[in-house]
């Protein structure tokens, strides 16, 4: 009989690093948080333990089903940190400094989550690297941390990448035509994001809705690619002055990037909305050549400090430090075997 | 450049799958349905068939070991892999349906269903709001409720006839299915250029079809 002896093993979605593994991830590590401290970022640090009702009440931000919890000594419920930004922004709101005043935060700490995915060895504990900038609504502050995550990339010796652009406001702009349940925009921005062209036609034909915006919904999905071809769909799509700001404020972004001369390494996907009710304008996903997964997320959340009776315009984005590692190595291995 | 992964199901939809790339002037000439071999290449074009299981075809493409993917919708719902899902391709047309050999597992409290699908099952039946246990099958389902395995099965049915052949019935259509083209969502960004094209033939044929009924 075979007794298995669980001191022996490590539990699932969790693993041990090795000293070269572990030698080559601080290496990583410090070359990015050097990138952030010679940016003018600041490194702080949260808690790992937060009270389950600070992400309970931001709603759907995080699911709360992936969370893991613990039962604090008077009951009260307890997570590990499922992430970095929002206690950040509670940071940040709570330094009783004026929201117009620049600051500059970086962090790079473990996440936890619980695993969903039964393939990815390390999905209950991983590694993110990031930055948060407070103070500044502008296109400039975009800018900023866009080419920051674009520079860490380069620095850590990615050759092959694209990031992803995408505007929160466009579809949040065309939705304020309509009057629908947040159920039904739900699907939309569900069946939006997968590209899922053929079920979106079927969902928008069925909704009480101006047949212009029939139109328009089902034209998101296709608006990607080479930026000014996409700007320039995008502007025969515009029904009001709000989807007109917002992509004039993605043309300035993304023209700002260019003369930064990170121009070649950038698409735009109007697509791309991540969690709506946690972004509020330009948003972005680093994708590295030969990698199935997103290395960086990132973009604006100016509702975040609200939560925390504070209105303060914020920026920023995470790197998914494991993922990277693994990109990194990919690359190498592909290059090495010459199918580049 | 480097080469574009398909992963393509084997079975029910390899033959159509392949008759569409046929008409892109996409053929691979070492594949034969007898060979053993799981990997065909088209060297002109720089593509890459890559034959697997239905039921891991979503898994490859959203871990991107394939830049894009043919399968049956069945398989994706089950998976919930995030993957584009860019073109319904309009063949492998069938049906999820709940079967027995008659509508009492309606009334039960909680009753047994046997099925290869537990997720798209259980997401059916809690939306209906009626509890069931699942016993995950992974052939001859219709099998199950005769000998008193489950008292109901949910399978897919093309034409029927399997389900009557064991005296069952299909009692609620869950879904209608049909194949899909999907797309690792890093390559789509990645590899824009060249996968755009073929996606765009691949869209044009199948719009082109629908246009030919």
């Amino acid at each position: 009989m075979v007794v298995e002896r669980l001191s022996m093993l490590v539990p699932n979605g969790v693993k041990d690093l090795s000293q070269q593994d572990l030698e080559n991830k601080q290496q990583m590590l410090g070359e990015i948080a050097r990138l952030f401290k010679e940016s003018g970022y600041r490194e702080v640090q949260t808690p790992i333990f937060e009270y389950y009702d600070l992400f309970k009440e931001i709603k759907g931000t995080l699911e709360m089903d992936r969370m893991i919890k613990v039962i604090d000594t008077d009951g009260k419920v307890l997570v590990l940190r499922p992430d970095a930004t929002i206690p950040i922004a509670r940071m940040a709101a709570s330094q009783g400094a004026d929201p117009q005043e620049l600051r500059r935060f970086s962090y790079v700490t473990s996440i936890f989550r619980m695993a969903d995915d039964p393939h990815n060895v390390q999905s209950r504990e991983f590694t993110q690297a990031g930055v948060e900038l407070f103070g500044d609504g502008g296109t400039g502050a975009d800018v900023e941390v866009v080419a920051l995550a674009i520079s860490c990339l380069q620095k850590v010796g990615v050759s092959e990448f694209t990031f992803d652009l995408g505007q929160a406001k466009f579809f949040k702009a065309l939705l304020a035509e309509t009057s629908l349940t947040s159920e039904e925009q739900a699907d939309l921005q569900r069946l939006i994001e997968h590209k899922n062209f053929a079920d979106l036609k079927r969902l928008v034909d069925t909704l009480a809705i101006p047949n212009e915006v029939r139109q328009a919904l089902r034209a998101i999905p296709k608006l990607y690619g080479p930026p000014e071809m996409v700007l320039k769909k995008a502007r025969s799509v515009i029904l009001n002055a709000e989807m007109e700001t917002s992509i004039a404020e993605l043309a300035d972004v993304y023209a700002a990037l260019t003369e930064a001369g990170c121009g070649g390494h950038l698409t735009i996907d109007l697509g791309l909305m991540g969690n709506l009710k946690y972004y509020t304008g330009v948003l972005f996903q680093g994708y590295v050549m030969g990698y199935g997964k997103p290395i960086v997320l990132g973009g604006r959340y100016d509702g975040l400090g609200k939560y925390f009776g504070c209105d303060i315009k914020a920026t920023g984005f995470a790197i998914y430090v494991d993922d990277l590692i693994a990109a990194v190595k990919n690359q190498e291995r592909l290059t090495r075997n010459g199918l580049h | 450049m480097d080469c574009i992964d398909i992963a393509l199901a084997k079975g029910r939809l390899e033959d159509q799958a392949l008759e569409l790339f046929a008409e892109l002037g996409l053929t691979f000439p070492d594949y034969s349905k007898d060979s053993r071999r799981l990997i065909f290449t088209n060297a002109e074009h720089k593509v890459r068939l890559v034959l697997v299981k239905s039921a891991d075809v979503p898994i490859y493409v959203e871990r991107g070991a394939a830049d894009i993917g043919i399968v049956g919708k069945d398989m994706l719902l089950e998976s919930g892999a995030q993957v584009y899902e860019l073109v319904d391709l309009g063949f492998g047309l069938c049906k999820i349906v709940v079967a027995g050999k008659t509508d009492a597992y309606q009334r039960k409290p909680k009753p047994v269903v046997a099925t290869k699908y537990p997720r798209i099952a259980q997401a059916y039946f809690r939306e209906k709001g009626q509890p069931i246990e699942t016993i995950t099958l992974h052939g001859s389902v219709e099998l199950a409720p005769l000998v008193g395995l489950a008292d109901c099965i949910v399978d897919i049915v093309e034409t029927g006839t399997t389900l009557k052949e064991h005296g069952l019935q299909p009692m609620e259509v869950i879904t209608t299915l049909s194949a899909q083209l999907i797309a690792n969502r890093a390559s789509f960004k990645t590899k824009c250029a060249r996968l755009y094209g073929l996606i765009d033939q691949i869209q044009g044929v199948v719009d082109g079809r629908l246009a030919d009924r």
